[in-house]
C-alpha cells in the first residue's frame, strides 16, 4: 500500500510553472497542474438534481456555468428538448458571470502582474446588477430544474438592468459609456485617451515591444468541437487522465476568446499584426465584455414565459458543451436508476495550461528580459490565458 | 474551477483580513464585499487572495464536509496509482 496523501490544500491545486532561462531566451517551461480533475466524483452516486444543486456550491467563480453544463448534460442524457426561453434565459445568467469574471481580470489580474493597485471595490456596483438578473426572469428561487424553470420575465426591468451593466462595465474598464472596440481605429482612440487600468496595461505592452510575446502555433478549439468525439473519450477517461490532459484527435489545443471572436475586426487585425501574440490576447479580453453585453440584449429579446418541460425517468449518457469565459466547458454524466453513475468535468484550463499547450510553447524562446521583467511579462500572459486557480512562478536562470 | 472552499476569519485589524482553513493562514483583501466581515464569520476566496462572498455557518459546515469527501477520494486515487507502480 502506498503512503500517498490528498491534503485540503491539494483540493483546490494550484498551477507550478518553471521557467528555465539560458543566455537571455527562455530555453524550457515545465508547467504541472495540481487541479482536482476528479472534482466530479462528488457528484456519483446521488440522485441526479441532487447533484446538479451542488454544483453552485462547489465551485465559487463559475458555478452559474458549471449549473448550465450540468443540466444541460443530465438533458441530453434524459432527451429533454429545452424551449429558446429557456435556452435564453440560462444564456444570460451565463453571461452575467462571463462579465464579472472578465471584468475582474481587466481591472483586478491585469494591473497586478504589473504592480499596479487594482480596483477590486470598483466591480461592486456592477456585481449588484448582474446577480438582480436572475430575479428578473425566473419565477422560482431555483433556476437549476431539468427541464428549466417557470419563467416570468420582466422586459423592461431587464432591458433597464442590461442598459445598466452596459455603462458600468464600459465605465469600469474603458472609462466613458461609449467606448466599443469595434476596430483598430478604436483601439488605437482609447489608448490615445489613456487613465484606464486597462490601458495601462495595453501601453506597458505597447512601450516594452511586448506584442508579440506569447505567439505560439498551437491552434485554436473549435468553437463547437465535436462533442461525439469527447464524449468517447470521456467515457473512457477512469483514470482522468483526458480530463487532466485532454487533446482533440491526438492534437493540443487553446480555447477561449480568440477562438469565440476569430471574426471580430479588431481580434482580426491584430492576429494579422502580431499573430497571437499578447496584444492580441489581452485586446480579445477588452472586446470579450463589449460582446457579452450585446449577446445578453439579444437574449432578453427571446425571453417570455415558460414552464419549462417536464423532468422523466429515462437513464444513460448525456454530454454538453458550453463556452465560458475561459473557453469551452465540457460536463460529461452517465444516469442510471435517475442517480448520477459517473460524472467527468473538462475546463478550459486544462487546455490552456496543458504541459505542451498555449503557455509552455508561447513562452519557450522568448527573450527573458531581466528577471523582474520576465515575472511581469510571463504573469501577464498567464493572466491573458485565464487561468480559474493560482499559480506559482518560478525563474530559473542557468 | 475555483473550488468554494470555505476559510474561516481568524483576525481583522488595520484593514488586514486574516482567513485560515485546514491550518492554512492567508491575508486576503475585502474591496469586493459591500456587508463587514467579523472574525468567525466563513468567506469564500478567489485565487487564495480575494474575499469573494460571505458563506452562511451551516452552508459553510457542510462545504467543508463535501471537500473533505473529495480530499478522501484524492487520497483513495493517489494510494491506487501507487500500489499501480509499484506492482
Amino acid at each position: 500500500m502506498g503512503s500517498a496523501r490528498a491534503t485540503i490544500g491539494g483540493i483546490e491545486g494550484s498551477l507550478r510553472i518553471q521557467v528555465e532561462v539560458d543566455s537571455g531566451v527562455v530555453s524550457n517551461v515545465r508547467l504541472r497542474s495540481q487541479r482536482p480533475v476528479n472534482s466530479g466524483t462528488l457528484l456519483e452516486d446521488r440522485p441526479v438534481q441532487d447533484a446538479l444543486d451542488l454544483l453552485p456550491r462547489i465551485f465559487s467563480l463559475c458555478g452559474v456555468a458549471q449549473t448550465a453544463a450540468g443540466l444541460a448534460a443530465v438533458e441530453n442524457a434524459k432527451e429533454v428538448s429545452l424551449t429558446p426561453p429557456q435556452i435564453a434565459a440560462r444564456n444570460i445568467m451565463v453571461a452575467a458571470e462571463a462579465l464579472e469574471q472578465t471584468v475582474w481580470r481587466i481591472i483586478v489580474d491585469w494591473p497586478t502582474c504589473l504592480d499596479i493597485q487594482p480596483d477590486v471595490a470598483g466591480i461592486r456596483d456592477l456585481r449588484r446588477l448582474l446577480r438582480s438578473l436572475e430575479g428578473c426572469m425566473f419565477k422560482t428561487a431555483r433556476w437549476n430544474r431539468i427541464g428549466g424553470s417557470q419563467l416570468a420575465p420582466e422586459p423592461i426591468k431587464l432591458a433597464e438592468i442590461i442598459d445598466s451593466v452596459a455603462l458600468e462595465a464600459t465605465r469600469i474598464i474603458f472609462g466613458d459609456s461609449d467606448t466599443r472596440l469595434a476596430d483598430y481605429a478604436c483601439l488605437e482612440r482609447w489608448l490615445r485617451q489613456g487613465g484606464q487600468l486597462g490601458s495601462s496595461v495595453l501601453h506597458y505592452v505597447r512601450n516594452n515591444g511586448l506584442e508579440e510575446f506569447g505567439s505560439c502555433a498551437v491552434e485554436q478549439l473549435p468553437k463547437r468541437p465535436d462533442s461525439g468525439f469527447l464524449a468517447q473519450q470521456l467515457a473512457n477517461d477512469a483514470d482522468w487522465s483526458f480530463c487532466a490532459q485532454p487533446h482533440y484527435h491526438g492534437n493540443i489545443f487553446e480555447t477561449g476568446p480568440l477562438s469565440r471572436l476569430a471574426d471580430h475586426p479588431l481580434v482580426l487585425e491584430l492576429r494579422g499584426r502580431h499573430g497571437n501574440g499578447l496584444l492580441t490576447r489581452l485586446a480579445a479580453r477588452l472586446v470579450d465584455a463589449n460582446e457579452l453585453v450585446a449577446n445578453m440584449r439579444s437574449w432578453v429579446d427571446e425571453l417570455c414565459e415558460d414552464r419549462g418541460a417536464t423532468a422523466n425517468g429515462v437513464d444513460g449518457c448525456g454530454i454538453n458543451v458550453i463556452d465560458t469565459t475561459r473557453g469551452v466547458l465540457v460536463h460529461w454524466v452517465e444516469i442510471a436508476d435517475d442517480t448520477v453513475k459517473r460524472y467527468r468535468i473538462l475546463a478550459p484550463t486544462e487546455w490552456n495550461f496543458h504541459p505542451r499547450g498555449p503557455l509552455t510553447q508561447g513562452l519557450r524562446g522568448a527573450d527573458a528580459w531581466a528577471g523582474e521583467a520576465l515575472v511581469k511579462n510571463a504573469g501577464l500572459l498567464i493572466s491573458a490565458l485565464d487561468p480559474c486557480v493560482a499559480y506559482e512562478l518560478d525563474i530559473v536562470e542557468h | 474551477m475555483c473550488l468554494a472552499i470555505p476559510s474561516k476569519v481568524v483576525e481583522i485589524h488595520d484593514g488586514m483580513v486574516i482567513v485560515e482553513r485546514f491550518g492554512e493562514r492567508l491575508e486576503v483583501t475585502t474591496g469586493l464585499l459591500v456587508e463587514p466581515l467579523a472574525v468567525g464569520d466563513y468567506v469564500v476566496l478567489r485565487a487564495r487572495a480575494h474575499v469573494v462572498a460571505k458563506m452562511e455557518p451551516q452552508t459553510a459546515r457542510e462545504a467543508l464536509t463535501l471537500f473533505n469527501e473529495l480530499a478522501e477520494k484524492l487520497a483513495d486515487d493517489l494510494e491506487s496509482k501507487s500500489d499501480h507502480e509499484a506492482a
